[in-house]
């Protein structure tokens, strides 16, 4: 869903009005912020501000209603003047971050259903209700629990591949996969491990 | 999509490619002329026994009649009218009965449309709204002339056994990521016969059917682009597969673009469709695991 969010940069002076697509996050550094939040692409807002922490709130749909939260201990909201961790923000509420003020306006759209669908292919399911919808109703959890664990590759089935998911190396254009070099290393570190114990050495 | 009556009633066979919505929809229908049949031929079931009572009664009450001594013309007259009756109730028994048989030809096997909406909705998940789904669904009993091939008996001379093979259901469709799948699932059953001699020297001739269960075949042609990591797991995909407790895994070949897998559900669960929806969602769900892994792998 979209919000407006609207204000005057400190090092500038320039209004701005960005259409953002939710979730946003406001920060100062636009690295520190993260680029997915569940599965959902997040609009990063950096505004250069010494009051403002690296990755200061972010702002995002919960229960049909649009949210700000923290993401630092240090970082001070105000909702309309009053200083708070997080709330629910409605259409035309003023935050403010640091030095700036923001606006934020946003049309009360129709909900928009924000599960994750899809075993294969994983995005958001959109709907704007619940009537005949298969992914809103109790059937998606069953179905997982048929396969408990799906989706889990930290402990279970493929594990070790998954633990060493950064050192292989794929290439898309010929299809070939290999060890990288940091692999090589750690086989040959395991081979002589091996070697050393076979000898009987301590 | 409007579904043929006379064409399913005569085939027994749906066969479509629509998009999920209207798949959903056929098969709803399908549902609802089935739940139909059930009511009216039991509704004329119930009225094909009325009437056999009827004249059974008729009957009994013209015999009785018939051995008083007693002659008059009322007696008579109720006896003519008995008759009469019994006639009259004799047609209309036939008329249910005959209704009852046209009904039971559109009341289709129950699992088999039950168990394909539940695949559908649930493939629908990876699919695309306007990608069309290739449906092949037969009503048709296992145990049929088409479906039989004999063979000779590899013990028991001069005995011979039919074997039926039919495949119900085939599902044919693509996923938003390119994957392409092929689901089918094949009923099996076999009937032994041929002629015993008993201790006491008399040849009887012996016949036996048994079902031999379901089998399930899921083949996922996959983009080499995104899930090419797949070759690397190539050795372990076997374990990834969970299967529910009566259903094995009679084969899986991973090829660079393809993963088929084979699984045969115990004939005792053959025709439940919540076990038979139970081994297809966990059969793609143990591909999917592997896939979904690949995906990283392949980043």
């Amino acid at each position: 869903m979209q919000i407006q969010l609207s204000w005057i940069d400190p090092n500038t002076e320039e209004r701005r009005e960005p259409l953002l697509e939710t979730p946003v996050a406001i920060g100062r550094v636009f690295e520190e912020m993260p680029q997915q939040i569940n599965g959902q692409r997040v609009s990063r807002v950096a505004i250069a501000d010494d009051l403002i922490a690296d990755y200061h709130a972010l702002i995002d749909w919960q229960n049909q209603e649009l949210t700000i939260t923290e993401q630092n201990t240090s970082s001070d909201i105000k909702i309309n003047g009053l200083q708070v961790t997080g709330g629910i923000l409605k259409n035309g509420d003023r935050i403010t971050i640091g030095t700036c003020e923001i606006a934020i306006e946003f049309t009360a759209t129709a909900w928009e259903c924000d599960r994750m669908i899809g075993f294969l292919f994983k995005r958001r399911c959109g709907r704007t209700d619940r009537i005949g919808c298969p992914d809103c109703n109790q059937t998606y959890e069953d179905d997982y629990a048929f396969y408990s664990d799906y989706g889990n590759y930290r402990s279970g089935w493929g594990r070790d591949y998954y633990d060493e998911r950064d050192r292989y190396s794929y290439d898309r254009e010929t299809g070939n996969v290999d060890f990288t070099e940091a692999d090589s290393v750690s086989l040959e570190d395991e081979r002589d491990a091996d070697f050393e114990s076979n000898m009987g050495a301590s | 999509m409007l579904i043929d009556l006379q064409k399913l009633r005569k085939n027994q066979i749906y066969t479509a490619k629509a998009t999920v919505k209207n798949l959903m929809a056929d098969l709803q229908e399908i549902a609802e002329l089935d739940r139909l049949a059930e009511l009216q031929q039991s509704k004329h079931g119930k009225r094909a026994l009325q009437y056999f009572l009827a004249i059974l009664g008729s009957f009994v009450l013209t015999v009785v009649l018939s051995v008083l001594k007693v002659e008059t013309t009322v007696l008579g007259l109720a006896i003519i009218l008995l008759v009469l009756g019994i006639f009259v109730l004799t047609i209309l028994l036939i008329y249910e009965l005959f209704k009852k048989i046209q009904f039971s030809k559109l009341n289709i096997v129950n699992y088999r449309y039950e168990v394909t909406q539940r695949v559908v909705q649930m493939l629908a998940r990876d699919i695309d709204e306007s990608g069309e789904i290739e449906l092949n669904l037969s009503f048709k009993s296992t145990v049929s002339q088409e479906y039989k091939q004999t063979i000779i008996h590899p013990r028991k001379p001069q005995w011979k056994i039919d074997k039926y093979q039919h495949e119900w259901l085939k599902l044919e469709g693509q996923f938003l990521d390119k994957s392409h799948f092929l689901l089918t699932a094949t009923e099996l059953s076999k009937t032994q016969y041929g002629w015993k001699r008993g201790s006491s020297g008399k040849s009887k001739y012996k016949s036996k059917t048994n079902a031999v269960g379901l089998d399930v075949f899921l083949t996922l042609n996959y983009p080499q682009r995104r899930y090419g990591a797949v070759k690397i797991l190539q050795n372990e995909v076997s374990n990834a597969v969970k299967l529910p407790n009566l259903s094995y895994l009679r084969g899986l070949k991973v090829t660079e673009k393809a993963m088929h897998m084979s699984v045969r559900m115990a004939p005792q669960v053959a025709d439940n469709s919540g076990e038979i929806y139970q081994t297809i969602t966990m059969m793609f769900l143990s591909l999917y695991q592997v896939l979904n892994l690949a995906k990283i792998l392949s980043k």
